[in-house]
């Protein structure tokens, strides 16, 4: 598994890899915060435990889903998360409600993390939104691989 | 939906390609023309010089100000600033004018950060009264403005009652609750609070994000700056707008933080399905948008007024800790600082305005209905003005310029960069005429960030800006490398082409002093 960054211009990119669906998920998670600041900074496993549970139309959406909520978990609530057991699923989710289920995908997660505390956690930038430009999910043949990009 | 396991649902068009295939041509020293073609229902119409196209051409920029002509309802071009860029879906630096009955709206024509805009204080301070308690002042602005994550004012708590007050009301709430002055209102563009906005339409996450944000800077290129009044351009309208040579003026650049972003998310996603449904043909899906007169835009509209009133009330609660902050380290009453305000504007935003043009223009235009005669009759047009990365310019005479600037026109505020100098304009009658009333918006980067940290190892920035005079306090000494002067284009390139393209002329040049950043 790895991420590397480039640059957008007033962005900033990430490229994801990881042998998996579920290991891109996770990656995506340690990409992000990766962005905010340096991984060895956090604690692992740290002492707060979350569970986060998604759905979306596509792969790339539930991605975007994925990210959101880390980014709502750090703005509203202050974590931050060095790593999850991540599992996607997809199919028809067959919960209740008229007319027939689109095919969704649906992601649960056990993120681990901690509080961020800002004479610990020194922040290289702020991530303001996850946007679709260039946003990619894709199987190739050495496994997975995703971009985003987040809007600084 | 089937996607298999392989799908990339969001390319875009023209990525990383330039803008080499867009075809342009020159109408004269400071406009360009996309022609209509393909799918555009209107040209394109680009202000910038030679040099600066030379520049716009290597981004994709142009491919996408072909790509917003495409919009159903699109008035008259497709329209661009001299600092236009590559954005998200629309340019930044790019106007959009719809047709109220016909037209689309479209979040990412207004952008992340609704209603991001600057506003502009005066004082009666000159200069040298300032110095010897300059570092005290931005010492206390950077204490009393909250920047960076997390960092909040523990004397502004919000109930989901005051938020939703804010939501309405804008800028209006603060005053009512003791921050700010009456006259403060009759100063910013809409009064400080646009009409239509519904906080039932904004989400509850949204709300969690914006709970504890009001009055705090964020992060990125957001600032307030200390400054002074270095050159006047024109007497008459530096004189309506209360300003002087070496006076004392604060600048603050902000927006409607995690509230807005929330909201733009949330809509972005709705309006991919909403133009699905309408049958709504785009070359690049962040584009996405729905009918003005559709539920789904309805809704979009009113929730996007309503983070627009959160960065009215934002920019409002900061204005009155700016005059606490200053009159706490001069420990001066507030009377003898006369801090007011000169003007705000948004520079993120989608509105209806109302526009008296005449058949032939604006100029590329191409006027609905018959064809215009040379000189030919006068006709209102109602239109949703998108405006993302464009600033407001109304010229002199408009009913919604404020009355002591009625004469001159509206103030428009043009960042620079924290090392060399921001402008004041005021609105032309050009811009009315041609660019649904806007005009530029900023610099624009020369450097992505990583290339500016990279120009920055090794030298101390903050040492250098001080030589130069400027104290600089920010949260993050990274976010000073990627923000240096260096990293941003020469504003006033950019002012000078608004100004001869006759959109708006130029009224005073600022410097910075102290700079604050997230």
């Amino acid at each position: 598994m790895s991420h590397r960054f480039f640059d957008h211009t007033a962005d900033v990119g990430v490229d994801i890899r990881a042998p998996s669906r579920d290991a891109l998920f996770t990656e995506a998670l340690r990409a992000f915060t990766d962005t905010l600041l340096p991984l060895d900074r956090l604690e692992t496993p740290g002492p707060v435990e979350r569970e986060i549970s998604l759905t979306a139309d596509s792969l790339e959406d539930l991605l975007v889903a994925w990210l959101e909520e880390l980014l709502f978990l750090f703005e509203v609530d202050s974590l931050l998360f060095s790593g999850a057991g991540v599992r996607v699923e997809e199919g028809p989710d067959g919960g209740p409600g008229p007319g027939p289920d689109p095919e969704s995908f649906r992601l649960h997660a056990t993120a681990r993390g901690e509080v961020y505390d800002p004479e610990r956690h020194p922040l290289k930038v702020l991530i303001k939104g996850v946007t679709y430009h260039e946003l990619t999910v894709e199987e190739t043949p050495n496994g997975w691989w995703a971009r985003v990009i987040f809007d600084i | 939906m089937s996607q298999g396991k392989r799908s990339r649902s969001h390319g875009s068009s023209g990525d990383h390609k330039g803008n080499g295939k867009v075809p342009i041509e020159r109408i004269d020293d400071v406009r360009w023309r996309i022609p209509r073609h393909g799918g555009m229902r209107v040209d394109g119409l680009v202000f910038a010089d030679g040099p600066m196209m030379e520049d716009i051409r290597k981004d994709q920029s142009l491919q996408q100000v072909a790509n917003v002509a495409h919009l159903p309802g699109i008035l008259s071009a497709s329209i661009a600033m001299p600092d236009i860029h590559w954005g998200y879906g629309f340019p930044i630096g790019g106007v959009a004018a719809m047709d109220p009955d016909e037209g689309v709206i479209s979040p990412g024509g207004v952008g992340y950060d609704i209603n991001c805009g600057v506003r502009l204080l005066r004082s009666q301070l000159t200069r040298e009264e300032l110095a010897p308690h300059l570092r005290a002042v931005v010492t206390r602005l950077y204490n009393n403005i909250p920047t960076g994550v997390g960092s909040s004012r523990q004397d502004l708590r919000l109930s989901d009652k005051d938020l939703r007050k804010v939501l309405t009301r804008g800028a209006r709430w603060a005053v009512e609750e003791g921050l700010g002055e009456p006259q403060d209102l009759e100063r910013l563009e809409e009064g400080g609070a646009l009409p239509g906005a519904d906080p039932d339409v904004v989400s509850e996450r949204a709300f969690d994000r914006g709970r504890r944000q009001l009055g705090s800077l964020g992060s990125g290129n957001h600032f307030a700056e200390i400054q002074y009044v270095a050159e006047i351009f024109d007497q008459e309208a530096a004189s309506a707008f209360g300003l002087f040579p070496g006076q004392v003026t604060v600048m603050i650049h902000s927006g409607s933080r995690g509230l807005g972003h929330q909201v733009c998310s949330e809509h972005l996603k709705e309006m991919v399905k909403a133009a699905a449904k309408h049958g709504i043909q785009l070359p690049d899906k962040q584009l996405c948008c729905a009918p003005i007169r559709s539920p789904e835009g309805q809704r979009y509209m009113a929730a996007m007024a309503a983070a627009a009133n959160f960065a009215f009330g934002n920019r409002q609660v900061m204005t009155h800790w700016a005059r606490e902050s200053f009159a706490e380290a001069l420990e001066l009453p507030p009377a003898r600082l006369g801090i007011e305000v000169v003007y705000d504007v948004c520079h993120n935003i989608a509105k209806f305005e109302t526009f008296e043009v005449t058949e032939k223009a604006p100029r590329g235009a191409r006027p609905k209905g018959k064809k215009g005669k040379k000189g030919g009759a006068r006709r209102e047009v109602r239109a949703l003005v998108h405006r993302k990365g464009a600033t407001r310019a109304y010229p002199a005479g408009h009913p919604q310029v404020p009355e002591p600037y009625r004469h001159v026109g509206q103030p428009v505020m043009i960042p620079g960069d924290m090392g060399r100098y921001s402008y004041v304009l005021a609105g032309e009658e050009g811009a009315f005429t041609e660019t649904f009333g806007s005009s530029c918006h900023g610099a624009g980067r020369r450097m992505s960030r990583h290339q500016a940290k990279k120009a920055a190892r090794g030298r101390s920035l903050l040492r250098e800006l001080e030589d130069q005079g400027v104290v600089v306090m920010a949260a993050g000494l990274r976010t000073v490398a990627e923000e240096m002067p260096e990293a941003y284009k020469d504003v006033s390139e950019v002012v000078d082409v608004v100004a001869r393209a006759g959109i708006s002329r130029k009224v005073a040049q600022l410097r910075p002093l102290g700079v604050v950043k997230g």
